[in-house]
């Protein structure tokens, strides 16, 4: 390592030219950046959810819907202008690039089928607006009568309309031209203008809204945040060295790393997913730390020795700063590769790029950074200089003024401290008690914002934007004529349509009791399912006319030996899912297991729904691989088992207290909450290893824990200082973010890394005091190999 | 100028306009001309045959249907009455239909469910509704399109397996037209020889290409060039239709009570 530096502070102009190169071939990739917002991304492939939800899109092609609501509070929305502007608006939308013409559904669209005395007839519920009392009422009744409509097209409660659209499929979008957003976005622009018009409320919502959205959101995220990040490190780092070089090389680092970290992401297209966003801003916190602490010994060098040579001070800076820099990097990269456990590929996704980016700030920080050094002259601030001739390092400013006094206080009273400390983790502990996985995808929203008042209002209203699909396998061709199976799954449907949650459904089985009503010239208890197979068979036939081929696609497959029943739900809540999901295997054990039909759920909300359970399952696990792997590091780069311990401890203080916020505060564990706990023991453990390395070596010098500690707060507690100080302003800025996950993740670190910071330096001397343990009380030969 | 000469100059004009006229015989019909050729081509006042459906589904699925089916015409009106004959679960349902032309009075449609016993009447289906479930639309199923809501144009010529064709656009006339239809613009390529459409392209109200329709097997039955097999194909959905017809018999006298409620529900006979 010291030939390394050496070589780095002979060629200074070479190493910076080496690095720049890199760092460009890197930045060029970032062209092929790909976004990826879909919901499923979050689910491993080959998970039985996502096998399923293939096969649903497979045989039946089962869409997510774009949900246009038409609202009217007064008076309802059976009213001639009402009408003619659901028309009017139907019409436009059918004609958007990228939505399927023939697939768009509202009353305007749809035909009524009903009996007659000697028949049947079909005719569109509204072909032409009614404009008087009589009109309106029929066509009132019309659809009241129509049950599959009923809910699904108007809201039971006849306050509200929907216009169903159904998106092209994303080949075909992506041949157009077009993607999620675009189709998005020209529907918005109608409804926008339809809205103009005055008694009318309109909303959109759907799960391809909440993708295309969240899809803008990421984009407009990053413009916002980044540069703020940027101005916010830049601005803390001017007023902390006062000096150009103390913002240039922090900056570089920063810049270099995240460059770096994307543009591999890029260059090996891995898409940005929605935690993509966290990379940056992570790597910003993060990356500043290496140098900060490389300018903190350097400054720290200058002060107390004005008369060294430039190259004299760059080689002493790195022989002592390496070991910290390596190590912390290296354990802060292998806390973020435990994230390749999690199998969800976003968060791995984020874990692997961050602990790459973090590498690469290491690399940058033993090479860059001291060959710039190395290039500029010699500066400090004159005062600084002063006071440090007249009383030592410890007096050099107020900050390490203060930290020295902390740690006087604490060499002290440490006995006292560490019970302080043991308090306030009990009664943490019964506050972290108090967290609860709850998640929704709508969530990643403002409470306030059009989304999900629109979400709000459309699952009030109507049966409901999120699907769970039941696919039934039958096993032999031509079962679903089987009046039995039918008898089942209607029964089933029912049982579903009563729990809480459950807006309504749709199979095969309402089709064929529709048309068993309409050729018996429409009596009421003639809605059942007939007796005879062929009978329904030839239903089915006649139902085939008055439709497309396909209309029956989305709900049986062609030999009739699969069948999917829709089930709508008002909300893709984790809490409420859970229940869903409870009685839909309760329900289809009973009805389907003793018939021997084979059934599997599937569908977006199901989708969702497993997406949360597998972060609530991996959390646990993922915090204790994260802590297991960096305590395993510590260990083998201490070579000390109580090192490894002890760097362990204000981190787990720290992650104690934050759950204990979380539990208070009413925050519960979702995609966005869960990302934090290790990313703050990551981070918070850096403080540990800088503080420990310090403690051994002033102890080793001084020979005097009393002197040492103090002393290690003064120069290395003031960079963790600064570091902490940054760290949390970079967090904050994410409260600026336009998605809830992010605002509140960015509080949440920032609370642990104050707390980790204020429990580093307590906590640590506390228990250096009281335990005394060998890896810095023992110093022998071996203390600075590794 | 004496009366002669002046006889002699419009003589002279009457023979040149004449000649003109006759020399200009071969050039090019228009579009209208073209449709009107394929509207009067003869295709028998009556037909028996066997119809055999195949839908396909795009992950090649395929559903059969089979049936027999009468038609009579009755000038411009005409009567059809057709039986399914498999899968054996929809045996003997049967439809018979009273076509009128034109769009004053609406067709009759009656149905016979042989698992009901009944016979219902069951109304009229628009021209862009799918004919029975298939990739075809009541108005692709006919013959000849309505002439009249259509803008001909011919677009060229082109040859097709060796026969010269006319290419013909047609482009429904007005919005209200196109969204019934289902179609902005249709393309068709006409037979010189014997004034059959055997393909047509359809575009949707987008413009973007929606529908294939190949006529795939052509033969002259009783002297009547007659499709045996024809495909439609949904370019978007994917979903595609395949008829295939034979045992065709061509004026054979069919008498009105074969398309009658009685006949319906008596179900066919070989």
């Amino acid at each position: 390592m010291k030939q390394f530096t050496a070589w780095v502070i002979r060629w200074p102009k070479l190493t910076i030219a080496t690095i720049t190169f890199i760092t460009l071939l890197l930045t060029s990739q970032m062209q092929h950046m790909k976004i990826d917002t879909d919901t499923e991304s979050f689910i491993p492939p080959g998970h039985e959810a996502t096998l399923n939800n293939d096969r649903m899109k497979e045989i039946f092609g089962t869409p997510d819907l774009l949900w246009i609501g038409v609202i009217r509070e007064s008076g309802g929305i059976y009213q001639s202008d009402t009408l003619r502007l659901i028309q009017s608006l139907t019409e436009q939308i059918r004609l958007v690039p990228g939505i399927v013409d023939q697939d768009v559904v509202s009353l305007s669209t749809e035909d009524n089928i009903y009996g007659t005395a000697d028949g049947m007839e079909v005719e569109p519920f509204m072909e032409r607006v009614p404009v008087d009392r009589a009109g309106l009422k029929k066509l009132e009744f019309a659809l009241k009568a129509f049950d599959i409509y009923d809910g699904f097209i108007v809201a039971r409660d006849g306050s509200a309309a929907a216009i169903l659209a159904e998106l092209e499929p994303q080949e075909l979008l992506l041949g157009r031209g077009l993607d999620k957003f675009a189709v998005y976005r020209s529907v918005k622009s109608l409804v926008d203008e339809a809205s103009k018009s005055g008694s009318e409320q309109f909303y959109v919502a759907g799960v391809p809204v909440a993708e295309a959205t969240l899809g803008l959101y990421i984009q407009e995220d990053m413009g916002v945040m980044l540069p703020l990040v940027f101005l916010v490190l830049m601005l803390l780092l001017f007023f902390t060295y006062r000096s150009i070089r103390g913002v240039v090389i922090p900056m570089l680092v920063v810049t270099l790393s995240t460059v770096a970290a994307l543009g591999i992401m890029a260059g090996t297209g891995v898409p940005m997913y929605p935690t993509g966003t966290m990379i940056p801003v992570v790597l910003m916190a993060i990356g500043v730390a290496d140098a900060i602490h490389i300018l903190g010994k350097y400054y720290e060098l200058v002060l107390i020795r004005p008369d060294r040579g430039r190259d004299e001070l760059v080689s002493e800076t790195m022989a002592e700063m390496w070991q910290p820099v390596v190590l912390t990097s290296l354990t802060t990269a292998a806390g973020f590769l435990s994230f390749l456990m999690m199998g969800m590929v976003p968060l791995e996704m984020m874990g692997l790029f961050i602990a790459i980016g973090i590498l690469y700030a290491m690399l940058v920080s033993l090479t860059l950074v001291p060959a710039l050094l190395c290039l500029l002259p010699v500066r400090a601030s004159k005062k600084l200089m002063q006071s440090t001739k007249e009383s030592g390092l410890q007096n050099a400013g107020v900050v390490a003024l203060s930290l020295a006094l902390v740690g006087h206080w604490v060499c002290r009273n440490h006995e006292k401290t560490l019970l302080l400390t043991s308090a306030l983790m009990f009664i943490a502990a019964a506050g972290a008690s108090l967290v609860y996985v709850q998640d929704a995808y709508i969530a990643n929203f403002q409470q306030d914002s059009e989304i999900v008042k629109a979400d709000h209002e459309i699952n009030r209203r109507f049966v409901g934007s999120y699907q769970r699909n039941i696919l039934l396998d039958a096993k032999s061709a031509d079962a679903f004529y089987d009046p039995k199976l039918l008898e089942s799954v209607w029964a089933f449907q029912q049982g579903m349509e009563s729990v809480s949650g459950v807006g309504g459904s749709i199979s095969i089985a309402d089709f064929i009791r529709r048309m068993h009503r309409v050729m018996n010239e429409e009596r009421e208890e003639m809605a059942k399912i007939p007796d005879s197979p062929d009978l329904i068979a030839q239903y089915l036939l006649l139902y085939s006319f008055s439709g497309a081929p396909d209309d029956f696609a989305e709900v049986i497959d062609s030999e009739y030996r699969q069948a999917n029943i829709r089930i709508f739900c008002t909300s893709d809540n984790f809490i409420d899912g859970t229940h869903v999901e409870a009685e839909i295997n309760r329900l289809a054990h009973h009805y389907f297991d003793p018939i021997g039909v084979q059934w599997s759920i599937a569908g977006n909300a199901h989708v969702g729904h497993v997406q949360t359970e597998m972060i609530t399952d991996n959390l646990r696990y993922n915090i204790m691989m994260t802590i297991f792997t960096i305590f395993l590091f510590a260990w083998a780069m201490m070579r000390s088992l109580v090192a490894g311990l002890f760097v362990m401890v204000p981190v787990l203080a720290a992650v104690i207290l934050n759950f204990a916020i979380m539990g208070v505060a009413g925050v519960t564990i979702g995609w966005g909450s869960s990302m934090f706990t290790s990313v703050a023991i990551c981070i918070g453990v850096d403080y540990a290893i800088h503080l420990l390395y310090k403690v051994r070596h002033e102890f080793e010098r001084l020979r005097d824990i009393r002197e040492a500690l103090p002393l290690s707060l003064a120069t290395t507690g003031k960079t963790i200082f600064f570091n902490a100080v940054v760290v949390v302003a970079g967090f904050m800025v994410l409260l600026a973010s336009q998605m809830p996950p992010n605002q509140q993740m960015g509080l949440l670190v920032s609370a642990a890394m104050l707390s980790s910071f204020i429990a580093t330096l307590t906590v640590l001397p506390a228990l250096i005091m009281t335990a005394q343990p060998k890896f810095i009380f023992k110093v022998d030969s071996r203390g600075e190999s590794l | 100028m004496n009366l002669g000469k002046i006889a002699l100059i419009i003589f002279t004009l009457s023979i040149l306009t004449g000649m003109g006229s006759v020399l200009s015989y071969s050039e090019e019909l228009s579009g209208l001309d073209i449709m009107n050729r394929v509207d009067g081509r003869d295709d028998g006042d009556d037909l028996i045959q066997k119809i055999h459906q195949k839908l396909i589904d795009k992950r090649g699925n395929l559903r059969e249907r089979e049936m027999v089916a009468f038609r009579k015409d009755y000038g411009k009106d005409s009567k059809s009455i057709s039986y399914f004959l498999s899968p054996a679960n929809i045996r003997d349902t049967a439809l018979l239909t009273w076509d009128y032309d034109g769009v004053e009075r609406d067709d009759d449609q009656w149905l016979y469910l042989p698992a009901l016993k009944k016979v219902r009447r069951i109304s009229s289906s628009d021209r862009g509704d799918y004919f029975m479930g298939t990739d075809f639309t009541f108005e692709d199923i006919k013959q000849t399109p309505e002439l009249e809501d259509y803008n001909w144009t011919l677009a060229g010529s082109e040859v097709v397996d060796g026969h010269d064709c006319w290419i013909v656009d047609g482009e429904p006339k007005t919005d209200a037209l196109k969204k019934n239809l289902g179609y902005s613009k249709t393309r068709g390529l006409v037979r010189k020889d014997i004034n059959m459409t055997i393909r047509t392209d359809y575009r949707d109200r987008k413009g973007q290409e929606l529908k294939h329709f190949r006529i795939t097997e052509l033969k002259q039955i009783d002297g009547i060039w007659t499709a045996t097999k024809m495909v439609m194909e949904n370019i978007q959905s994917q979903h595609r239709t395949e008829m295939i017809f034979s045992e065709q018999k061509y004026n054979t006298g069919l008498s009105d009570r074969t398309f009658s409620e009685r006949m319906l529900k008596r179900g066919y006979r070989d």
